[in-house]
């Protein structure tokens, strides 16, 4: 046996290889060549060295799951619009005294434009709170899901998942939701969900389930999302 | 028999949701040890690790299976180690733990830490496509045709990176390991 297919078999050994020890040609070839023998004492203190690492502190699994799940809500909310609005950039912008104050006045003589005529219609209202309107593809919810001030409601676009991505996000909310909250009527009713082979009707039952909520329900909801999304 | 991850990955789609949480859980604690090594800091292992599971879920839909799972996943976790190296511009030998270079069993003489020490910054040392392929081979014990699949090479260009990174390993530590005396 050659050099060259002594090195091509010594790393084609995987650990159990290494482990069996070596016979036939390769054995009596290594016996001669310092130059195999060293690569394969190498091969051997790489695997004895690049061993598993040994954190300070070994995560909690089940932990690191939910946070996976986490993750997954708050992809499916942020996701959609992160992509075009730099919120926290927005947001350092408008912290310098001389855009805020320029943005400030902008927004009040657009307000003043847009929003005066209403004002003086008896039967119209500011909406400031309340249940949130829903529809299948646009869940509406109050503004304290992000800590955005300048927004009384937010539209969370769900068009970007699928319906099998939104269902899974809907019910993992859901259950998350209704046991952080204990809203008990909630989490009573989530086994009995349709099945994903619905994914329409799955869908239409959650929405449905929002749109009947309390509001006060709806801000322990969204307070509960609020917490949930920084994770 | 059919492959258990292409099984759960149908269940999934055909919306069995727990089927993907059996996947984080079959794979987060794999995923977490290979970014760890990658980048050194356990928090954002951990950080990248969800995310590769994050990103899984959006393109589960588009996996072709053409690949196994676990290499796709691997592949998916070593992009963003890659990224957030890049963004970081931290080499992962600047803030190497030592943990990681397994030295803290009390048995090892100084001299044994020094040079599994040694070793590590060695392997930092080369470059990229080799030490992810000395990696991915010897401390994941993957074959050169799953490695070549996450680094997006010729098996070939697998195996060569492999010889050449043996090379320079055997150059620098040859003396500190006594590796060239017969």
């Amino acid at each position: 046996m050659d050099c060259k297919k002594a090195e091509a078999l010594i790393t084609q050994m995987n650990r159990s290889d290494l482990e069996r020890g070596l016979d036939g040609p390769l054995a009596g070839h290594l016996d001669e060549c310092v130059e195999c023998r060293t690569s394969l004492e190498l091969v051997k203190l790489l695997q004895d060295t690049l061993t598993e690492p040994r954190p300070k502190r070994e995560p909690d699994w089940n932990d690191f799951t939910r946070q996976v799940e986490h993750r997954l809500i708050a992809d499916a909310y942020y996701g959609n619009w992160r992509g075009r609005i730099n919120l926290g950039g927005m947001m350092n912008r408008l912290f310098r005294p001389a855009f805020g104050m320029g943005l400030a006045t902008a927004a009040l003589i657009l307000a003043f434009f847009v929003a005066g005529p209403s004002l003086y219609r008896s039967d119209s209202k500011i909406p400031t709170s309340g249940p949130a309107s829903t529809s299948v593809n646009t869940v509406s919810l109050p503004a304290t899901l992000i800590s955005s001030p300048m927004e009384d409601r937010v539209s969370l676009h769900l068009d970007h998942l699928s319906r099998e991505e939104l269902s899974y996000v809907n019910r993992a909310l859901l259950r998350r939701v209704a046991a952080q909250e204990r809203l008990d009527g909630i989490r009573d009713d989530i086994p009995s969900l349709p099945g994903i082979a619905h994914p329409d009707e799955d869908v239409e039952e959650v929405d449905y389930r929002l749109t009947n909520l309390e509001p006060g329900e709806l801000q322990r909801i969204s307070h509960a999302l609020e917490h949930m999304i920084p994770n | 028999m059919r492959d258990e991850d292409f099984q759960l990955i149908d269940d999934f789609l055909e919306g069995d949701q727990a089927a993907f949480e059996t996947l984080v859980r079959k794979y987060q604690k794999e995923i977490y040890y290979f970014v760890l090594r990658i980048v050194g800091n356990e928090e954002e292992a951990k950080d990248i690790a969800q995310m590769a599971f994050v990103n899984v879920f959006r393109s589960l839909k588009r996996f072709k299976k053409e690949s196994k799972f676990k290499t796709w996943l691997y592949k998916i976790a070593l992009n963003l180690c890659r990224n957030h190296l890049k963004k970081s511009r931290v080499t992962p030998s600047d803030e190497l733990d030592p943990n990681l270079a397994g030295d803290d069993d009390p048995a090892d003489s100084l001299i044994e830490k020094e040079k599994r020490r040694v070793l590590q910054r060695a392997i930092e040392e080369l470059p990229e496509k080799q030490r992810l392929t000395v990696i991915l081979r010897t401390y994941r014990d993957l074959s050169y045709a799953d490695v070549s699949s996450i680094l997006g090479c010729s098996e070939g260009a697998a195996k060569a990176n492999f010889h050449f990174a043996l090379q320079k390993l055997k150059k620098k530590l040859g003396k500190l390991y006594g590796l060239q005396k017969s």
